[in-house]
């Protein structure tokens, strides 16, 4: 049981991942509304994983395209807003287009070049915190010390940067998303 | 807030508690069930787990890339004026709290400052002097008009001391009392002996006892004192003083000291506690610039290096030897890169390796002229960088030897080609060098060169083994005769699928381009061979 999730794990962070951005941006030409893109993605690893406990497929990349596009025509259907281009874009989706692997295998010093970016990117407070943490090795309670600021403070913008970062490392933005007010609900629920 | 936005909100609080000291096991209890509760839950961990722990890579930029400071022009108009009106604000209570505004006489008023272990903090007193608390430290200050002192009950501390006409500052340290009048030095106390580092000006050490005999020591700049029972032993060494204060930047730095030694200093600053497990480990020589509160790292890398066995038990981190230690001798594992650079001398390089010479690993930092202890610090971090990467299959292999390469270097500093000038008489270990410098070196950025334009980069990097380790594992014949030639690194830049613009740059052995090649033009004939059909729920999509 542990084996298999651990098996799960290396396959989901060494294969799934590294399509990130493509399957981001393949959800955001076939989905109108920008905002439900972040939970048609998690929705999608979520099938994703649930098929492969089965087995582990040969080919992740037609595998999770293909689930992403029957979540999405499903999706559409229950969400009773089928757009004709929908339907017909999917369908010639273009499986094989990305054969040679290029965003699979980056290689390390680009990696480290992406960290760089995306930690250069943050706000100052949140970059001086996510330092602390990742090259001073400071825990929440140290750095709230050295800083001078709360322990809620400084969990918040671990957390945030955290996820900006990472989501710059996969091919995203990298921008903190702040949850100012209640975003849009979508019009389709997608649950 | 959307469902998958709550959902990676908790994933990042988990990841984040997992890395605390105070991680409990019913927290690993609840942390378990919430992974169990759904597909979703473990989908966004493991997303932001994985992309967290690639993030530990900005740790191998090492000091260069330090947090930027909002500089005072990037402020917005709103800023200055809200600091003005603070500063207004503070002097006006200063003025209220100043004794002799009022000519009164108030009694004077004892402050306490204290940090727990692994805990930093910089305390300002009354008369502008800083002081810079480290690990598990307790002091009291009495600053005011009628004088300055402050007493280091336990601990270390850094002292930024104002210069105030002719007032001196006291500092009661057990035994001895330090007088100074404006300075920068530190003092640590521990039960056996009173050690003083001064970085700029000079202080006096004096015995506190009031019978004993009338006897200055003098301190300088670049000295450190050490003083135990009725004796003070003085050094002169710079770098024993950036040494001595790398904690205010939350780093340990040993050069070449027993284990025990460095056991201690770790058991300073962190909760969780090492302990040494089998006496002979004790004299093991240990090097190198650490993060004095991630003791988990220096653990991993005792385990990496010196394969020591480490067991967590409920006293700490119990350290013994598997292999070395068992049989009564130690050895010590030495990597030491020197570069030699034609016609140019190595600056600044005053002692042998590992403290100089390194090769810029970690990102070349600011151009401008550094102190020499922090160059020292930051030689040390490359340093601590190589340690890391010996290639683990030249360890096993007992490879060694003196690797000589020219690397040839574009215009923004990015290796280009690496080649093999001298070779270490191990091919395999020759290639593993230049891999390395390929994938982890990076250069100055050459000043008045076009991007068209390359220079070359010679240098030597001198493998060395720990002087014992177990006798080597006999490495697999076919992978010797695969590379028996070492093969220059060839390096492609490859259009970005989806922009016409962005490129992006890879590094293989020519073998490697070709498999690759290979490899793809098979899949691309057997995804045009194939239909595509499958379901997520099916089993598995072939």
């Amino acid at each position: 049981m542990l084996d298999e999730e651990a098996t799960l794990n290396a396959w989901f962070c060494a294969e799934v991942l590294p399509l990130e951005r493509a399957l981001t941006s393949f959800i955001r030409r076939n989905w109108r509304v920008a905002a439900d893109v972040t939970d048609l993605r998690q929705d999608i690893y979520e099938r994703a994983l649930a098929g492969a406990r089965q087995a582990i497929p040969t080919h992740t990349r037609r595998y999770l395209f293909t689930v992403a596009r029957n979540h999405l025509i499903n999706c559409a259907k229950r969400g009773q807003v089928v757009s004709i281009e929908l339907v017909a874009d999917t369908s010639a989706l273009d499986l094989g287009s990305d054969a040679f692997g290029t965003e699979r295998q980056l290689t390390a010093r680009e990696e480290l070049r992406r960290a760089q970016q995306g930690l250069d990117q943050l706000p100052p407070r949140c970059r001086e915190v996510i330092w602390l943490r990742k090259v001073e090795g400071l825990s929440t309670r140290e750095t709230a010390e050295r800083l001078g600021i709360g322990l809620d403070t400084v969990e918040k913008q671990i957390t945030q940067g955290m996820r900006a970062l990472v989501d710059f490392m996969l091919g995203g933005d990298g921008k903190i998303r702040r949850p100012l007010y209640a975003r849009r609900r979508s019009r389709s629920d997608l649950r | 807030m959307s469902r998958a936005l709550q959902i990676e909100e908790r994933a990042a609080l988990w990841v984040l508690q997992r890395e605390e000291r105070s991680w409990s096991s019913t927290d690993q209890a609840e942390f378990e069930d919430w992974l169990a509760q759904s597909d979703a839950h473990k989908v966004a961990f493991w997303r932001l787990e994985s992309g967290w722990r690639e993030a530990d890579r900005i740790a191998s930029l090492g000091a260069p890339l330090r947090p930027v400071r909002r500089r005072f022009d990037e402020l917005s108009w709103g800023k200055p004026l809200a600091l003005a009106a603070s500063l207004v604000l503070v002097f006006t209570f200063l003025l209220l709290q100043w004794p002799g505004a009022f000519g009164g006489s108030p009694p004077r008023a004892q402050m306490q400052f204290a940090t727990q272990i692994g805990g930093h903090r910089i305390v300002r007193l009354a008369d502008g002097s800083r002081v810079e608390l480290n690990t598990d430290t307790a002091i009291r200050a009495l600053v005011d008009d009628r004088g300055r002192a402050v007493w280091l009950d336990r601990g270390e501390a850094f002292f930024d001391i104002a210069k105030h006409q002719g007032r001196k500052f006291v500092i009661y340290a057990g035994p001895r009392m330090i007088t100074v009048l404006g300075t920068k030095f530190s003092v640590r106390r521990s039960p056996s002996e009173i050690t003083v580092a001064v970085l700029e000006g000079s202080v006096s050490v004096d015995s506190a006892a009031a019978n004993a005999p009338d006897r200055h020591t003098t301190v300088t700049a670049g000295d450190v004192a050490i003083a135990s029972g009725r004796s003070t032993l003085v050094t002169n060494s710079a770098e024993a003083v950036g040494q001595q204060l790398a904690w205010r930047r939350g780093r340990l730095v040993f050069h070449d000291i027993p284990l025990a030694a460095a056991v201690e200093q770790f058991n300073r600053y962190n909760q969780k506690k090492l302990v040494i497990g089998d006496p002979g480990l004790a004299a093991l020589v240990v090097g190198g610039s650490y993060s004095a509160r991630n003791v988990d790292e220096f653990v991993r890398l005792l385990r990496a290096a010196y394969s020591l066995d480490t067991r967590e038990t409920s006293a700490g981190i119990v350290l013994s030897g598997r292999q070395i230690a068992s049989r009564g001798s130690v050895g010590q594992l030495r990597t030491s890169f020197s570069t030699l650079r034609p016609k140019s001398v190595i600056d600044g390089c005053r002692l042998g390796p590992p403290d100089c010479g390194v090769v810029p690993l970690a990102p070349v930092s600011r151009p401008s002229p550094m102190a020499d202890h922090e160059k020292a610090l930051r030689d040390a971090n490359n340093w601590d960088v190589l340690h890391k990467l010996y290639p683990p299959r030249a360890l096993a292999g007992r490879e060694e030897g003196l690797v000589g390469f020219t690397v040839r270097i574009d215009a923004s500093g990015n290796p280009t080609l690496c080649k093999i000038t001298q070779s270490s008489g191990h091919p395999l270990l020759d290639l593993e060098t230049c891999q390395l410098i390929m994938v982890h070196a990076t250069f100055k950025r050459a000043e008045g060169m076009s991007r068209s334009q390359q220079r070359s980069y010679e240098g030597v990097v001198n493998w060395k083994l720990p002087t014992t380790v177990e006798p080597p594992v006999t490495p697999a014949p076919q992978r010797i005769a695969q590379a028996a030639s070492p093969e220059p690194m060839v390096c492609k830049r490859i259009p970005k699928t989806g922009s016409n613009a962005a490129f992006e740059r890879r590094c293989m052995t020519k073998s490697d381009w070709q498999r690759a090649s290979d490899d793809s033009r098979s899949l691309w004939d057997r995804l045009r061979g194939e239909g595509a059909s499958c379901r997520p729920g099916g089993a598995g999509c072939r």
